[in-house]
């Protein structure tokens, strides 16, 4: 009986642990019965997309490097993108990929608010296996928001969509939100069981605990694919990914992670080692300047310089890049790229000074509030930093945890003294205007948070930025907003976020590139897409 | 009986006008939050991206909160708990497969926590005085000590992580195909030990406390002296005197605790990635899922008041003197 029962237990482990060549990471999605596999709905597919789905190219920052995936090449001049797609490439149910259904993703996802549209005119297919973007307004980003969006919406699926959208205005000024809502929720109220798409990957099932997806043989780049599958684990909490490292079931993952732990970590599994690219954003703390004591500027100057960054970075975010005193609405180490080798003459520099900020901090009058989202490790313990370091200097505060859609709202409303936020974010564009559109724009809500008087002006320098193809221009538009931001002292950055890529050469995968490689730059644009980039290319082999 | 299924029916309504009335003084409005979202991503302008808000969660605060009361109610007669505003499915399709999983953990946690805990605490109760009588104590007290996060935690890497015995996640195997089949089963069996670990060890602390105080007071009764005096061995008398008269309260709290225990405990079930309500409840809560919230608490409700129910009823059949 004893036997009997250990065997079945056993049998049960054996199964757990995938096989070589199964590439094992971890990520979120609705649990079943929630989840789905439409791209455009809310919840859907969920981490899976990375690996289902693919864009016209791969694009690595460093470099500026573009990696054919759907398509092999392009052309372009400022009024039009000529694009041309790989042959042979089909869907996961079969079906031949074409032109079409590049013109179906963008046309579907003009309902989703794609960025793309505000440039974007209109898509012309003259065949099956070429691409026209015709820009509205030609722009430096454009190229990138066309080339590198994935591709979901296989047109033979999706003719009932293209039938509704036909006639519906596009441009601003005439758009009809209500008829755009009703077509939205057509699309919405589709619900496939999986995803369905052209990528190297192709979904087998879906649990509460895990996803599973199988090599896709028909993938048009198949004999330069060696893997077998990926596994994707739910991500749950931070502890239970730091768990998982360390019994060595994850080959690639990239979690927030205190020193201290990544240490044992890397201690008590000798097959992983970290990459550290930067994830191109900058956190730190948005401050409520509407009332006192943070109304008055010297009060936040004060804030500036008694903040010792590099503290705070070292606990925070160990693998980061300590802010150097300056706010430019820009990731510090893109700063030199966009502003010139000079981008600090000028400015006021909030250096650590502790006596400087004694002098500033000495009326506080009340105890201030730092709050930091729940479950979000890295601006938690720099929000405890903060608050320490205030203490310290004579500044009563305290740190409050929020969950993430109370937190948004209150931030929004301006319910809140200092925020531990994500600040400067170069996103998928790596273009300034995308990060100072982050303080500046129309919408910007760190801006709104903070309760300053919204510039017009800004926002028509940021309007202007995003669509100016004159690098001196682009320069002198962007060394405005960043005096700006940097004199308002409405947001204090901290550190430009790395992120700690654990990466195992272990007994499943090998192959991870060097931690020297460009390929790296392309984790902030989507950890998952790298991995299974690095997959198509052959990088990613079974273990021996 | 039939008061005792009336006063049920109303410790629900209650309830569940409560918690209808508390689910709306939640701070954060999410009707505003999702506007906002609207207004962003759908370009409208706000009284319009809330007007949308309202018709997508199926949610209107400007009704005056009577209205929306009988609105809700009327429904509820239906047997209509409405549609999740995050996932934009039934409640109930959520609640009809979740609650499965959450029943089998806790009805296997409970199970096993009482038959240890209770055996544990007879048998300190009958060699009062002996080792074990602190070293409960000492068990019961540390594992009540524990939060269940970090319990669970615990667990997680020394069973799963540093020994390698138990599977870190999930209710089964995704290799293995759900159905009456021998792979699945064991996989389910293997998959349930650490979150039914992480339920009962402080539990059966508790419940070897509590069984250890009833049969303490039933050790004085004659029936046990005329037991041993007539030389009956001693596992019978336990078993047949003391254990049988020492378990009627502990079978009562069971059914309760069982009823509570059904509501799902969110960070276990969030940390072993099983597919309960307390995944559900905590995302609900997240999103301000009025709807989903709502189903379940009413589920949670309907759950320990059937629970004291069935510990009236369980008490009433066990104990003779109670049907006097």
């Amino acid at each position: 009986m004893k036997q009997a029962l250990l065997g079945v237990l056993l049998a049960g482990c054996a199964a757990q642990v995938p096989q070589t060549g199964i590439l094992c990471t971890a990520g979120e999605w609705d649990m079943p019965p929630a989840y789905h596999g439409n791209p455009w709905a809310p919840g859907g597919v969920g981490v899976a997309r990375s690996f289902v789905f693919e864009g016209l190219f791969d694009y690595i920052p460093q470099g500026k490097q573009l990696i054919p995936r759907l398509a092999r090449s392009f052309e372009e001049t400022p009024q039009k993108l000529t694009v041309h797609l790989e042959p042979n490439v089909r869907w996961h149910d079969g079906h031949s990929f074409s032109s079409a259904d590049v013109a179906a993703t963008f046309q579907v996802g003009f309902l989703k608010g794609l960025e793309i549209w505000y440039y974007l005119d209109h898509i012309e297919t003259p065949d099956d296996l070429t691409v026209i973007f015709h820009w509205r307004r030609p722009s430096p980003t454009n190229r990138l928001l066309a080339l590198t969006e994935p591709i979901v919406s296989p047109a033979h699926l999706n003719q009932q969509h293209l039938d509704a959208l036909r006639g519906l205005p596009h441009q601003e000024g005439e758009r009809d939100a209500t008829a755009e809502a009703a077509r939205r929720e057509l699309l919405f109220a589709e619900r496939p069981p999986l995803p369905m798409g052209t990528g190297p990957f192709r979904m087998r099932k879906v649990t509460a605990s895990d996803m599973v997806l199988d090599r896709f043989e028909n993938y048009y780049r198949a004999e330069q694919m060696h893997l077998q599958g990926v596994r994707i684990a739910r991500w749950g909490r931070n502890e239970v990914i730091w768990s998982y490292l360390y019994a060595g079931q994850l080959d690639a993952i990239s979690p927030a992670c205190p020193f201290d732990v990544a240490q044992e970590i890397l201690r008590r599994n000798p097959s992983l080692s970290v990459r550290k690219p930067s994830d191109m954003n900058e956190m730190g703390l948005v401050i409520n300047c509407r009332d006192k004591p943070l109304k008055d500027l010297s009060f936040r100057r004060g804030l500036a310089y008694g903040l010792d960054r590099e503290a705070i970075r070292q606990l925070a975010c160990p693998a980061g890049d300590t802010s150097q005193g300056l706010s430019l609405g820009l990731v510090p180490s893109q700063a030199e790229e966009w502003l010139g080798n000079q981008y600090s003459s000028g400015l006021t520099r909030y250096s650590y000074d502790s006596e400087k900020a004694r002098q500033l901090l000495q009326n506080a009058g009340r105890e201030l509030e730092i709050m930091a989202p729940a479950g979000f490790t890295d601006l938690a313990l720099l929000a405890e930093a903060a608050a320490s370091q205030l203490n310290k200097l004579g500044v009563a505060a305290n740190v409050r945890l929020v969950q993430g859609e109370l937190y948004a709202q209150l931030m929004n409303e301006g319910k809140f003294d200092i925020a531990a936020v994500f600040g400067a974010q170069m996103g998928p564009t790596v273009h300034p205007s995308t990060s100072e559109g982050r303080f500046f724009a129309a919408d910007a809500q760190l801006e709104k948070a903070s309760g300053l008087p919204r510039s017009r002006q800004a926002q028509d320098w940021v309007a202007e930025l995003r669509v100016s193809l004159d690098p001196r221009r682009t320069r002198e538009l962007t060394g405005r907003l960043a005096r700006q931001q940097n004199e308002s002292v409405s947001f204090i950055p901290c550190f430009e976020k790395r992120l700690m890529v654990f990466v195992q050469n272990g007994p499943r995968v090998e192959g991870w590139p060097s931690e020297d490689s460009p390929l790296w730059s392309a984790a902030p644009l989507g950890v998952e897409r790298l991995y299974c980039s690095l997959a198509v290319q052959g990088y990613l082999r079974p273990s021996k | 009986m039939k008061k005792r299924l009336l006063l049920s029916l109303l410790t629900v309504w209650v309830a569940l006008t409560f918690t209808f009335i508390l689910v709306r003084q939640m701070p954060g409005d999410f009707l505003h939050t999702l506007a906002l979202q609207l207004q962003n991503t759908h370009g409208l302008a706000y009284a319009q991206a809330r007007e949308m808000a309202k018709l997508q969660i199926c949610y209107d605060p400007d009704e005056p909160i009577l209205k929306q009361y009988f609105h809700y109610l009327s429904n509820l007669a239906q047997g209509e708990l409405g549609r999740s505003t995050t996932y934009r499915i039934p409640v109930l399709d959520i609640l009809l497969s979740a609650l499965p999983w959450t029943v089998f953990i806790t009805f296997l946690a409970a199970g096993f926590s009482f038959v240890v805990g209770t055996t544990l605490g007879f048998w300190t109760a009958w060699r009062r005085g002996s080792w074990l009588d602190p070293a409960l104590t000492f068990y019961a007290t540390l594992t009540q000590a524990i939060p269940d996060f970090l319990l669970g935690v615990m667990l997680l890497l020394v069973l799963g992580v540093q020994l390698q015995w138990l599977p870190l996640r999930g209710a089964y195997s995704p290799e293995t195909e759900p159905g009456l089949n021998l792979p699945f089963l064991a996989s389910l069996l293997q998959h349930a030990v650490l979150p039914v670990l992480a339920f009962s060890i402080p539990a059966v602390g508790s419940w070897a406390l509590s069984a250890k105080a009833t049969a303490t007071s039933v050790l004085g009764e004659d029936y046990l002296l005329v037991a041993r005096a007539k030389g009956l061995k001693s596992w019978r008398i336990l078993r047949d005197y003391l254990g049988r008269n020492a378990i009627i309260p502990l079978i009562s709290n069971l059914a309760t605790s069982l009823g509570a225990l059904l509501g799902g405990s969110m960070l276990i079930e969030t940390l072993f990635g099983f597919p309960g309500l307390g995944y559900f409840l905590a995302q609900s809560i997240g999103t301000r899922d009025y709807p989903l919230m709502q189903g379940l608490f009413l589920l949670s409700t309907l759950a320990i008041v059937a629970g004291n129910l069935a510990a009236e009823i369980l008490s009433h059949q066990l104990d003779p003197r109670s049907r006097r």
